[in-house]
């Protein structure tokens, strides 16, 4: 553990300098007269730290687009575009292949990729021995190409390593009253008891609130939650009853049934080796962790059947459970890439999916601003994926872990303004040692944490399903650690195991909004969901005793650092289906100056929270009798209506941090909730109408 | 003070003050201004039951939902003045000065400036079957207190 966390530290600094030469590029970029050299060199998106040989990642104008159109096939052996300049790099490069990253699946996925350019993006394989950058600045120097970016490696948010389950003697918790699967006592995330058995600094209510929320809904089998990860074993007995089911393809006849090019893509897809796309998942290569089916588990383990784990959104044992697609961006030693994940989103929104689900992202401090990430294939991905509308939300979300590497602020894409990025806090409600705070941070959930006040508990961790065989552990050079995963069930810790925790609850989120019929805008629901917290704020004075992560050794972990940096506050469940149900209208007397509290709206750290506005027309303003707009202090909203009669205002706040990111800075995201006023002469101190 | 059962005096040719609030009442003027066009247009959906055995219920249509916020409780009425307390101990906002029109078809409630007029009609099915579970939320502030409770 303590070797990992020195090699993550020593990638950290490596990011570090990587940033500082990033961020001249952009400044060249803004720079006029630009020198030839330069322009070339502007189009270059990224470093070629981490770039995975044999291939680059080319983004060219529309005209060229129509011109190569889906693929550059082969003529006597050379690639043949008949664009003279394209050729002839084709040539001197001995290019193997030119292929639209992401494919017209269908007609609606054609019309997706016209509408957000998607169909000028494509990947120019090479031999793996050519040197990317003299290849990328060739590339790059061709007039129709906007864009060259090196096929980069990703990182999962988490060391790997799991722990095996053993039965404890832990307390019945709240869930357990709900569903009957054997080992929810022990999932403390789902709803802590306290229960000391599992880690002595366990605190009652350090978890999601799910219990209560499952009385309303366990999950809706119609919402799916696209994991993308290392493969989902699909046939895990808690997990097969809860995959996503390609319903126009046929299992196991070899064929395309639904003429997509992938084969069989029955319970997703595997792009670890994009631009190449199978069907086939795998998630027992050398190197694989489990990752992907113990972060598939906490989303939607099945529930309520007798056996194993529960999944939060895993339904109520009726096959009501949110359906898991596993998009397979990971194999083995080789990790995830650019190529992989961005072909991923854009599968996942033309299958349907509402959510991905990325425990994955660049080292914190890779990419500082919105801007160096928004030229990438990923962020072209995402950006389709959260603005084309499914049947609930006006567009997809996109939530990913923070990152493991204690730094002080979010990785890309998590850090990205249209991603939800997810901090880890432990078994003792504080941050996991391990856990990226500060800008670009969203909203925190369980992820666990091995060391109790110095102690070593497992149980302290995330339980959820992982493969029903043993997997060899590697450490981050590929070399076997002698250590196996955990089979069937196991404890892991990290944001990648709190991600889970905020899409499944959000995907329980959707599951209720379907069940009632409702429809959000994706900022509303955005915004609900980072008001549905409690606050964290209150549990970080002192300090707490735990692994440091770059001192690689125990001591006192200062936790004032992470006050008002770790998102809104962290998640809760109830409080995100009360906010779907609606709510009601704030009932104020006239004649007296009103502090509504902001709590109902922004969560329990509404008080904490960095106001940016109030807008209210002036009809609205006419109709209480105001002169000005109200203002929030301090979480509440002062005013003083003279007249009665019914308003309507909408106040804005920022979630995560006090700055709202931009595309040259990191920040948080602004959020905004709609408040409907009634100024009546009488206002009971319950909100009853009498 | 009569307890609401002494209503039935008026029904029985009783007491001529006493007014019989008993049924179901929907909200339809606040201060003279109809409920369809509060909220810019939104509306504003109040219904009210009051059982002849003292009993009160109130559904109030959530912002942008079709569910109700609900509460109970018991009332009470002395003359033309009603008061009543919720069931988790609050009281009402006011004692409302109460009036029934000539055919019993409009209930009139006013405290102070504020004048409430409410139409006689059966609460829909359609509420009383989506009321929502906020009450629960509210009534706690810490997480693993929430008790969740239907209403």
């Amino acid at each position: 553990m303590l070797n990992r966390n020195i090699r993550a530290a020593s990638a950290v600094m490596a990011s570090v300098v990587l940033c500082a030469a990033l961020t001249g590029c952009a400044e060249d970029n803004l720079s006029t007269g630009q020198s030839e050299s330069q322009s070339v060199q502007s189009k270059i998106i990224n470093t070629t730290m981490d770039a995975i040989p044999g291939g680059l990642i080319v983004r060219v104008n529309a005209e060229a687009a129509s011109e190569a159109g889906p693929a550059v096939t082969k003529s006597g052996g050379v690639l043949v575009s008949g664009m003279a300049k394209m050729d002839k790099v084709f040539s001197e490069l001995n290019a193997s292949g030119f292929k639209r990253l992401f494919p017209d699946y269908d007609e609606r996925t054609a019309a997706i990729n016209r509408k957000y350019g998607l169909d000028q993006w494509y990947v120019l394989s090479i031999p793996e021995n050519k040197d990317l950058e003299t290849a990328a600045m060739k590339v790059a120097a061709l007039d129709y190409v906007t864009g060259v970016q090196y096929n980069t490696a990703w990182v999962k948010a988490s060391d790997g390593v799991s722990r095996k389950y053993v039965p404890t003697a832990a307390v019945k918790s709240a869930a357990s009253e709900y569903f009957n699967d054997e080992m929810l006592a022990s999932q403390w995330h789902y709803s802590n008891m306290g229960d000391i058995s599992l880690g002595s600094t366990a605190r009652s209510g350090a978890d999601i609130n799910v219990a209560d929320a499952w009385r309303l809904t366990g999950g809706n089998n119609g919402v799916i939650v696209a994991v993308l990860d290392e493969g989902v074993q699909w046939n895990h007995p808690d997990l097969e009853a809860n995959m996503w089911t390609n319903p126009d393809e046929t299992a196991g006849n070899n064929t395309d049934d639904d003429d997509n090019g992938i084969v069989d893509d029955i319970h997703g897809a595997n792009f670890a080796n994009a631009p190449t796309i199978t069907g086939e998942i795998t998630w027992d290569n050398y190197g694989d962790s489990g990752h992907g089916t113990h972060v598939a588990g906490t989303v939607a383990a099945v529930s309520n059947n007798g056996q194993g784990v529960a999944g939060v959104a895993g339904g109520s044992g009726n096959g009501d459970g949110v359906r898991i697609m596993s998009l397979q961006v990971m194999k083995g030693t080789g990790g995830g890439s650019d190529a992989a994940t961005s072909a991923a989103i854009h599968y996942a929104l033309a299958k349907g999916a509402h959510i991905i689900q990325c425990s994955w992202g660049y080292n914190a401090g890779v990419m500082q601003s919105d801007y160096m990430f928004s030229r990438t294939a990923t962020a072209a991905a995402i950006d389709a994926f959260v603005e084309e509308p499914n049947d609930i939300l006006d567009g997809g979300l996109a939530i990913f872990a923070a990152g493991n590497e204690a730094r002080n602020m979010a990785g890309y894409p998590a850090a990205y303004r249209k991603c939800i990025a997810v901090t880890a806090f432990a078994i003792d409600n504080k941050p996991a040692y391990y856990t990226n705070y500060g800008p670009g941070c969203n909203i925190a959930a369980p992820g666990g944490e091995e060391i109790c006040n110095g102690q070593s508990y497992p149980t302290a961790e995330i339980l959820s399903t992982m493969p029903t065989v043993a997997l060899q552990i590697t450490d981050s050079d590929g070399n076997p650690t002698g250590e196996y995963s955990s089979t069937d069930y196991g404890y892991m810790a990290g944001t990648s195991m709190a991600c889970p925790h905020v899409s499944g609850v959000a995907a329980l989120g959707l599951s209720y909004a379907k069940d009632l019929g409702k429809t959000f805008t994706r900022d509303e629901f955005t915004a609900m969901l980072y008001g549905s917290v409690n606050d964290i704020d209150q549990f970080l004075t002192g300090t707490k005793y735990t692994l440091l992560y770059y001192q690689g050794q125990l001591g006192n972990l200062n936790l004032a650092n992470y006050r008002g940096h770790m998102g809104t506050g962290y998640i809760d469940a109830w409080r995100l289906l009360m906010n779907v149900e609606g709510t009601p209208c704030v009932t104020v007397k006239v004649g007296e100056q009103q502090t509504v509290s902001m709590e109902d709206f922004f969560g329990a750290g509404a008080t904490r929270l960095t106001y940016t506005g109030v807008e209210m027309s002036s009809d609205d303003r006419a109709a209480l009798g105001l002169d000005s707009t109200p203002s929030v202090v301090n979480g509440y909203l002062v005013f003083t209506p003279v007249l009665a009669g019914s308003a309507k205002l909408t106040v804005s706040a920022i979630a995560g941090g006090d700055t709202v990111g931009s595309s040259s800075g990191m920040g948080g995201t602004e959020i905004s909730r709609e408040i409907s006023i009634l100024a009546r002469n009488v206002a009971s101190d319950n909100g009853g109408w009498l | 003070m009569l307890m609401v059962s002494a209503i039935a005096c008026k029904k029985d040719g009783g007491d001529p003050a006493m007014v019989d609030m008993s049924g179901e009442w929907k909200l339809s003027t606040l201060n003279g201004t109809g409920t369809d066009s509060m909220f810019g247009g939104e509306g504003l959906d109040i219904y009210l039951y009051f059982g002849s055995d003292g009993s009160f219920e109130t559904f109030e249509r959530l912002q942008d939902s079709e569910m109700y916020a609900h509460y109970s409780g018991t009332y009470s009425i002395s003359g033309y003045t009603a008061s009543g307390t919720y069931s988790d101990g609050t009281s009402w906002g006011a004692s409302y000065t109460v009036s029934l029109s000539e055919d019993g078809a409009t209930l009139t409630m006013t405290a102070g400036s504020e004048e409430c007029v409410y139409a006689k009609t059966a609460i829909p099915s359609e509420v009383r079957d989506n009321i929502s579970h906020r009450a629960a939320l509210k009534s706690t502030e810490n997480a693993e207190a929430y008790p969740g409770k239907f209403l």
